[in-house]
């Protein structure tokens, strides 16, 4: 059927006059790495949970194609579907703080248990065996079977967290910075484990992050997002290699190097003014207050995301708006 | 100022509706404790009499219209006659027992709130030290003690030595009501002195009660804004613990201080029928309580319409005061 | 098939865990209890009050139908405390024991405590869960009625309603009290489940796809009912204040009857007279049941707390 596993289209979450989630669109396909870039408060973790439905969208329509129930594979509309429960098994989230996403009162063994004996997806003795070897899957043993959470490190908590996410043998994973709240040793650890986890499991991963270098190392294609909006969306080499929205050009250059030959953190560029506001963000383009490139006409209206070349992109400098024919700057036309 | 405008009305209408609410549940409930006919008359009086004392008090309406006529009776200063104490005008009884309570009140609040938060803030600073045990000692035994068992105690102890007296000759003219004011306005020096010892017995109980849970309160609450990282800032950044204590601590400490302040407060108008009982002291305690017993509503509804607005007033002024201090309380009435 | 061996030997190694680890939690809680000697000398007030309080029978075979009557000597005066009546007499007025007075007094005061706070306790929780759970409109609406309940004068209020309600007596005094005091309960419960809703975990729940009940039931109230449990610990002992307070006035119960405030409030004219038994001996019962209370609470308030501390 379709090689992509969730469709976004046109997604909108508003808070009141806070629009965190800016009509987004994009599509997964399966078995890859999508990463969600962005600085905070931009709107990432909204779009996460929202996708699961665990925020009530505003606007807009979520799809994922699966089987349930040894039907076959069809396209279910999360945000519509009565049988939302059941997909739930398909799609799991992984949060950012596990101290905060693991109940403190329940110890390991029910943590993890719990969505299994919910949906009844094994029973008795052999839930205790499939926990423990869930436990191990993530690198823990069955000794903190019997852990409260706070017995245990942010790492391992961590991986309690994975280990609950890959329960029922989910398809899809939206991975909310689930590294940023650790040590940077631990970190590398858990992200190798991500990547194993995906191999074996045939996993599909949202990944949002605000760091650059585990986009580099996880994702296979990567969407930056500002105040609510996408601004470029490319496959990662294509992004890293030749940035072409002004925004993703400021965040690469601001990821220090290993190398130091490289001078370029010295030559990164830091971007005038602060992060708009989500609630009263600049007219038309959210970017131009801050857009060294901006000309007139970025404060019109919004550009729209489109296809160019050989990704999306919503950017004046590279597509023409609807009512805005500009012939001085732009030989590139929509293709 | 306007959004502080703003929370200031919203938190007046609400007021001005829970007290009406108050004010005509307490009226209905004290209605329907039996007919309130029996107030007026008794077995002996005419039926023809009876039918007229009915339409003079409005009883034989239904009770919402009852109740409009008892507040045209408050607009007009006229708060009916309290049965209980033999046809007197409440308003006329109010005026002369409220002044005994208001001054044991006042005396209670100056003494006691300055005391329990020096001691209590003392006691935080010098954790477990003997300061420190001795003040939880006493505080957690004023607790459990119950306020008519040391009223007792000190009326058996003190009473003796003549320190407490139960039955006060004044010869100062009546100014304010208040006993120890009005003695000083006479420079009636013996007067005073008698004062003096018909409050003491009462002032000292309350103040022992009084004490002992504002000192718990308080020193609790300080003890938690000490173990707030903000202090070790302050210490780390050079300031002597004396300063940082004082300055920081303490003024965070005012917080729960003046909701304590504005409890007192609230029931600045109200007596208690338990001091009154031990000491024998005039005041609005005992002449509620009374009126409860005998189910004299005129009375009970004046006293309840007392305590709400009060009580009400008094949150009211916590809660502008608190706008004050904490802007993100009037923002966040926003959302 | 060595490894299905190899992972049924761990699964039974882990099974018998299972009691070890049930006993490894009771005995963690104790070992806590037992560092605080301030906390073992409140438990044991408190179960020597109840042992004391489910003794009385024995104690005190009650002569009456109504075992909470004391039982009556006559005398001019009131009596000092001697062998036949260990605490002494009330003299005229009722000419009760009191030492029969203040030990029925304690099952009195257990019994009144335990269905005051039952009462409220559930009400409580049912209320402020269901205000808590659903919020919105439904919420405000609720908790407007329970600020009503905040503005009423006790005292007063309580007096109306046990006027309102005739006879003296046990029940009464529950229906007046537990009227006026599950409010309190109802706000607690609200705040703290306000404070999970919005914990992340409530929400990982949803995402596993649990129903709205089951995560009220496995994640919500596990972690309100601490505090709300806490509550109603202190409360126990602050309602015998109250109710002996009442008693005192004369409210709610003839004298005559067995219960610590209405004895006291004979005492207070005999006091001065040097009859000091009639005061101290219910006085101190009351004191120190109150302080066993106050002290389970604190004990309570720090098996809770380390634990939270502990999050590294």
């Amino acid at each position: 059927m379709s090689e992509f596993l969730i469709e976004v289209e046109h997604l909108k979450k508003y808070f009141g006059p806070v629009k965190a989630v800016d009509d987004v669109s994009f599509k997964i396909r399966k078995g890859e790495t999508f990463g969600l870039v962005g600085e905070s408060g931009c709107g990432k973790t909204t779009l996460g949970r929202t996708m699961l439905k665990l925020l009530e969208p505003t606007d807009g329509r979520i799809y994922l194609n699966t089987s349930l129930d040894d039907e076959s594979t069809r396209r279910y509309d999360i945000t519509t579907d009565a049988r939302l429960r059941k997909l739930r098994r398909k799609m799991q989230i992984v949060y950012q703080d596990p101290a905060s996403s693991i109940n403190p009162r329940m110890i390991i063994r029910d943590v993890i248990g719990e969505p299994l004996k919910f949906h009844k997806a094994v029973k008795g003795e052999e839930l205790l065996d499939r926990i423990i070897y869930l436990l191990e899957h993530v690198g823990l043993q069955a000794e903190h079977l019997w852990r409260y959470p706070y017995e245990l490190s942010g790492g391992q908590r961590q991986r309690v967290a994975i280990a609950r996410a890959i329960a029922l043998n989910p398809e899809f994973i939206v991975l909310d910075e689930p590294t940023s709240a650790l040590d940077v040793s631990v970190q590398a650890k858990i992200l190798k484990l991500l990547k194993q986890l995906q191999r074996e499991l045939e996993l599909t991963y949202l990944f949002i992050t605000h760091d650059m270098g585990v986009i580099d190392y996880m994702c296979d294609r990567v969407a930056v997002m500002y105040v609510g909006d996408i601004l470029e969306h490319a496959d990662k080499e294509q992004l890293f290699n030749e940035p072409l929205h002004p925004y993703t050009k400021a965040l690469l250059s601001a990821v220090p190097s290993m190398d130091p030959t490289e001078r370029r953190l010295s030559q990164a560029e830091i971007l005038p003014g602060e992060v708009a506001s989500p609630s009263n963000p600049p007219t038309g383009c959210k970017f131009h207050p801050r857009c060294k490139n901006a000309f007139e006409g970025c404060d019109k209206t919004e550009p729209e995301l489109i296809e160019y070349k050989d990704r999306y992109i919503a950017c004046f400098l590279y597509t023409q708006s609807k009512s805005d024919r500009n012939d001085e700057k732009n030989e590139v036309n929509k293709i | 100022m306007k959004v502080l405008h703003k929370y200031i009305l919203k938190r007046l209408v609400g007021s001005f509706v829970t007290i009406s609410i108050i004010i005509f549940v307490v009226f209905t409930i004290s209605r329907m404790a039996g007919d309130p006919i029996e107030a007026y008359v008794t077995p002996e009086t005419p039926p023809e009499i009876v039918e007229l004392i009915r339409k003079k008090y409005h009883l034989d309406q239904p009770i919402p219209i009852q109740f409009i006529y008892w507040l045209q009776g408050v607009a007009e200063g006229d708060l009916g006659r309290a049965f209980s104490r033999g046809e007197q005008p409440v308003t006329e009884m109010i005026a002369r027992y409220l002044p005994y309570s208001l001054e044991l009140n006042i005396y209670s609040l100056i003494l006691t709130l300055p005391l329990s938060f020096w001691i209590g803030t003392k006691a935080a600073i010098k954790k477990d030290s003997l300061f420190d045990h001795l003040t939880r000692l006493f505080a957690i035994l004023g607790r459990c003690l119950p306020g008519f068992f040391t009223g007792l105690l000190i009326l058996a102890y003190l009473y003796p030595t003549g320190w407490i007296v139960v039955d006060p000759r004044f010869t100062f003219p009546r100014v304010t009501g208040l006993p120890t004011i009005d003695a000083l306005l006479d420079r009636d020096w013996a007067g005073l002195l008698e004062a003096i010892k018909y409050l003491s017995g009462p002032l000292i109980t309350s103040f022992i009660g009084g004490f002992a849970s504002n000192t718990r309160i308080l020193r609790s609450n300080i003890l938690e804004e000490l173990s707030k990282d903000y202090i070790n800032t302050g210490k780390a950044k050079g300031l002597s613990n004396d300063y940082v204590e004082k300055k920081y601590a303490r003024r965070n400490a005012m917080i729960p201080f003046i909701t304590l302040l504005g409890m007192r407060f609230a029931g600045m108008l109200s007596g208690s029928a338990i001091l009154e009982a031990v000491f024998n002291r005039v005041g609005v305690g005992s002449i509620s309580a009374a009126a409860a017993s005998a189910g004299d509503h005129n009375t009970i509804q004046a006293f309840t319409m007392i305590y709400a607005t009060m009580l009400v007033l008094a949150n009211l002024i916590i809660d502008i005061t608190y706008g004050f201090i904490d802007p993100r309380i009037r923002y966040g009435e926003e959302k | 098939m060595s490894q299905q061996t190899e992972q049924q030997d761990i699964s039974e190694e882990t099974t018998m865990d299972d009691w070890a680890y049930r006993k490894q939690s009771l005995s963690f809680i104790w070992y806590r209890i037992r560092k605080s000697p301030l906390s073992l000398l409140g438990l044991s007030v408190i179960f020597f009050f109840i042992i004391l309080g489910l003794m009385a029978p024995l104690i005190c075979p009650p002569n009456s139908p109504d075992p909470y009557r004391m039982p009556k000597t006559f005398s001019r005066l009131p009596l000092p405390p001697s062998k036949e009546h260990p605490f002494g007499t009330t003299g005229p007025v009722t000419y009760g024991d009191i030492f029969y007075g203040v030990i029925w007094g304690t099952r009195y005061s257990l019994m009144l405590a335990f269905s005051i706070t039952g009462i409220c306790f559930t009400t409580g929780v049912i209320y402020g869960g269901i205000s808590g759970f659903y919020g919105g409109k439904l919420d405000e609406l609720m908790m407007r009625i329970v600020e009503l309940f905040y503005c009423l004068p006790n005292l007063l209020v309580m007096m109306v309603i046990l006027i309102a309600l005739g006879k003296r007596g046990f029940w009464t005094m529950v229906i007046a009290y537990a009227i006026l005091a599950w409010p309190g309960y109802a706000r607690v419960v609200r705040g703290e489940i306000l404070r999970v809703k919005n914990e992340l975990y409530v929400e990982a729940a949803k995402s596993i796809g649990l129903s709205d009940i089951q995560i009220i039931l496995g994640h919500i109230l596990p972690n309100c009912i601490y505090t709300v449990g806490l509550m109603a610990a202190m409360r126990m002992g602050t309602i015998v204040l109250s109710t002996s307070s009442l008693a005192f006035l004369g409210v709610g119960f003839s004298p005559g009857t067995a219960e610590w405030g209405i004895i006291m409030s004979e005492g207070r004219n005999w006091l001065l007279q040097g009859s000091w038994w009639i005061t101290v001996y219910p006085g101190i019962f009351i004191a120190f049941y109150v302080l066993g209370w106050t002290l389970v609470g604190d004990a309570l308030r720090d098996i809770l707390d380390p634990k939270e501390r502990r999050k590294v």
